[in-house]
């Protein structure tokens, strides 16, 4: 009479390449993502359709957010700090993130303010109803 | 008798808690970071606070009047006619053209208007607040 060999224990799974794939991950999300300190209210940007004027840029984590109230937010500062250390940073080009509902008084202020401390070129984070070509 | 010691048996450090940790950092790095590209626009023309040159020709006056209203010298007129409106003004796309904010005007209108324009090449626009 022959009986089953009793079933072998099963071996452990090998996780060996699997921590070497989440390493590989985290590495990448390390070196290519940005942190970036975003305003505590929310920003609408301001639609445009298509225009060969808008260009596509990398994102950057130091964008001058300028909420629909007027206030300037710059690497988490508020106001006069902000404009403290946009000066002392002195960043080219200025990229501002404005709300679509910024009174455009306060936007001319700011933009004059910028050049009267010598600072440009600025540019605008826009949201594209189409996306450029370019 | 001779007792000898037992060989401790060497155990294999636990990788548990390090794969934990390590998939947190991930999930973390996952949820935080901002990928893609953004679409800007200049801002920065020829002129936006002050002309670049003399103001030459006829008067060039725009003003928004805040929710799509526009008005050139004074005149109520689409941003569509706006650029071919400014064509007999000017002696050159260069020339600068006034863009006058009024209080209801929004910063969606000013970017209309800039990009409303820029197919004709006008682009030193100057912008002055009310």
């Amino acid at each position: 009479m022959q009986f089953k060999s009793a079933p072998t224990r099963p071996t452990r799974e090998n996780i060996v390449p699997m921590i070497n794939v989440v390493f590989l991950l985290l590495i990448f999300f390390l070196i290519t993502s940005t942190l970036a300190p975003r305003p505590d209210r929310p920003i609408t940007r301001p639609t445009v359709g298509q225009s060969d004027r808008a260009h596509e840029r990398a994102s950057d984590p130091n964008y001058v957010f300028v909420p629909a109230d007027g206030g300037l937010i710059y690497l988490g500062a508020d106001n006069d700090k902000a404009w403290t250390r946009l000066a002392a940073n002195a960043p080219s080009p200025i990229i501002i993130e404005a709300d679509q509902a910024l009174p455009a008084h306060a936007l001319v202020g700011i933009l004059s303010r910028l050049e009267q401390m010598g600072l440009g070129p600025v540019q605008m984070v826009i949201d594209p109803t189409t996306v450029p070509d370019t | 008798m001779i007792t000898l010691p037992r060989t401790p048996i060497r155990k294999r450090p636990s990788l548990t808690p390090m794969i934990d940790v390590v998939f947190l950092l991930l999930v973390f790095f996952m949820l935080a970071a901002r990928f893609g590209t953004d679409v800007v626009i200049d801002l920065t023309t020829s002129g936006t606070t002050s002309p670049a040159t003399d103001y030459q020709g006829p008067p060039r006056l725009v003003t928004l009047l805040g929710q799509g209203r526009v008005q050139l010298n004074g005149f109520d007129i689409t941003l569509d006619d706006l650029g071919d409106a400014l064509g007999p003004l000017m002696t050159s796309p260069s020339d600068a053209v006034i863009v006058q904010t009024a209080d209801r005007a929004t910063t969606q209108d000013v970017v209309d208007t800039i990009t409303a324009l820029q197919p004709y090449g006008i682009d030193s626009l100057v912008l002055v607040g009310r």
